[in-house]
């Protein structure tokens, strides 16, 4: 065996632990899930129970998809990340880093195995989504029309905005001895930022700013497919200005966890 | 490489009749050439020359912040070197470490290392997975030595039974090399007389390179074949033992008035105290010509003993108590009252 040998974790191993790991914070969200469903097929068996005026009057129990909803997504991908890399700080030079592995290939596939599990989360989070959806028509006797203005590639929107979420607070996570401090300074910089050139007189660096966030390729179009007041507004974004900004996001994003995980090759 | 901050001095020191920091021409396991640390602007490790013969029991021995530590990281690529370099088997710690952490058996000194929230045998299966000569027969012949408790969780084991696991998964591999920075600490005494046996025992059928960073030198006098003691960062000493039992001796006599201690013996000296009319002096050096030294400036030997390790140790890690070291020693020219 050569020492020069790029010696490489097995993957199904660090599935393996990734899940063991993850586990706790899956039941937890299947089990909010579970427990909202729960309390709105309840409230939609009383409702389906009353007659066709008084449901008109009182409006029926609904819960449709809706690619905001992709806000959830982030937030979990954020979290999910948190826990996954908690242990493991390089900080702290902690056991993941003493292993015998190349420490980027590892730091990768960890962070791999972790975003089949943010997948995972996404897919049952729409399919929850639409099947809660038929459910409550059913109950409530109201027939299923999907919105008009939802398209088949919207169903892929919370997968995405959990992927770049997930993979950017990885490498902060690796990057940084201090992961929380960055995760709450760079929104709260951003912000002050924006607020600062717009009330200091800085109007080109405002619109810059500005157009991270609500650009056509920002990461709001990322996050939401560009269909921000689906129900009362149905103005949509094209696909192309949605696939536009998970490329740019999704390639900055990866770039970052290479980059991080580069970075954690040798412990400084 | 800039070094914006001096080195606090060099390593080595020497007496009369030697070096206590040693070059050993035998094959090294592991070796360390100008090893430097800095943290921020502190050294932590300054010019350090760690060797260990192949096949050797070495103990790494100092106080609390002296470098043993940081040393080992080093050797395992945790931190890096901020100057010269580190070699474990010949391959380099910091080019090649994936191939040195590979040969390498690790007890760290934090005991929160693995995964708490895994069961033992499931931490251990997966430790396993990283080690393509795990001995799965061994591992678990370990782990009844070790009356591990194979379903609980990492988090659960108090501070012996995770250190113990720890040490399985530094042995199960046979490594050719095994660094245990503290391997006995939070272990009872018949644990750790458990520990240590174990740790015979896999020398005996795994030929190993061993070296153990530790406060309780006392507990591995029997295992250990070289000794180096660092402190401040700087290696003070790095010796067989044998040697170390041969030279150093503790000499205690009666001394007349106005008694100046010869030059010789002061560049012995490596700790002291006195009384009204009396000596007692750790001096590093041959026993036969310190004693014909001695007795020929007038003083009266009664004693002169061998120290245990314990009190080696201290004698070569010279604690800040008011005596003088061997430099302050030999740069005091007014001798002793």
């Amino acid at each position: 065996m050569s020492a020069t040998t790029v010696f490489l974790p097995s993957a199904r191993g660090l599935q393996w632990i990734v899940f063991l790991r993850l586990r706790r914070f899956v039941a937890w969200a299947a089990f909010l899930f579970a427990a909202f469903d729960t309390l709105l097929i309840i409230a939609a068996s009383r409702a389906g129970a009353t007659t066709q005026a008084v449901r008109q009057a009182r409006g029926v129990v609904r819960m449709e998809y809706d690619p905001q909803q992709s806000f959830l997504l982030v937030g979990i991908g954020i979290l999910m990340c948190m826990v996954l890399w908690h242990d493991d700080e390089p900080r702290r030079r902690a056991y993941f880093w003493t292993l015998p592995v190349n420490r980027f290939w590892h730091a990768a596939m960890k962070c791999a195995a972790g975003w089949i599990i943010v997948t995972g989360l996404a897919v049952g989070f729409v399919l929850n989504m639409m099947v809660m959806g038929s459910l409550l028509a059913a109950l409530q006797h109201y027939p299923v029309v999907p919105h008009a203005s939802l398209q088949a590639w919207h169903y892929l929107v919370p997968l995405v905005a959990g992927t770049v979420a997930y993979l950017f607070t990885t490498s902060i996570m690796l990057a940084s001895d201090r992961p929380v401090a960055w995760l709450i300074g760079i929104p709260l910089t951003y912000l002050a930022s924006r607020w600062t050139t717009q009330n200091f007189g800085y109007p080109r660096l405002y619109s810059m700013l500005e157009s991270l966030w609500s650009g056509s390729h920002g990461m709001c179009a990322l996050i939401t497919g560009g269909l921000t007041q689906i129900g009362n507004y149905p103005a949509t974004a094209p696909f192309s200005a949605w696939a536009g900004s998970v490329v740019v996001w999704s390639a900055l994003a990866l770039l970052a966890v290479a980059g991080a995980a580069q970075w954690r090759q040798r412990l400084t | 490489m800039t070094n914006a901050i001096p080195f606090p001095g060099p390593a080595l020191r020497s007496d009369a009749d030697g070096t206590l920091v040693q070059r050993f021409d035998r094959e090294l396991a592991i070796e360390s050439r100008m090893l430097g640390k800095r943290y921020r602007r502190a050294w932590a490790l300054s010019d350090v020359a760690l060797q260990v013969p192949t096949g050797a029991v070495s103990l790494f021995v100092g106080p609390n912040g002296a470098g043993k530590s940081t040393t080992i990281r080093i050797l395992l690529d945790l931190t890096r070197a901020t100057t010269g370099e580190a070699m474990v088997l010949g391959h380099s710690a910091s080019a090649e470490s994936t191939w040195v952490r590979r040969h390498v058996g690790y007890v760290p000194e934090q005991l929160d290392w693995g995964y708490g929230w895994l069961t033992v045998a499931q931490l251990l299966t997966y430790h396993s997975r990283y080690y393509p000569t795990w001995d799965d027969a061994y591992a678990q012949r370990l782990s009844k030595a070790f009356n591990l408790q194979l379903g609980q969780t990492m988090r659960t084991l108090s501070k012996g039974q995770g250190r113990r696991v720890h040490l399985l998964m530094a042995l199960a591999h046979r490594p050719p090399v095994l660094i245990l920075d503290e391997p006995t600490d939070g272990l009872d005494p018949l644990m750790r007389e458990g520990v240590l046996e174990t740790l015979v025992e896999h020398i005996a059928e795994s030929p190993t390179t061993l070296l153990i960073s530790t406060h309780h030198a006392y507990e591995f006098e029997a295992l250990a074949d070289h000794v180096s003691v660092i402190r401040h960062g700087t290696l003070q000493a790095q010796l067989p033992m044998e040697t170390l039992r041969e030279r150093l001796r503790r000499y205690q006599a009666r001394i007349p008035a106005q008694w100046e201690a010869p030059t010789a013996v002061m560049k012995a000296l490596l700790r002291r105290k006195s009384a009204p009319g009396e000596i007692e002096y750790t001096l590093w050096g041959d026993e036969t010509e310190l004693t014909a030294v001695l007795e020929q400036s007038g003083a009266t030997l009664w004693n002169v003993s061998r120290l245990n390790l314990s009190d080696a140790m201290i004698a070569l890690l010279d604690p800040d108590d008011g005596k003088q070291s061997l430099r302050s020693a030999q740069e005091d020219s007014r001798g002793i009252s």
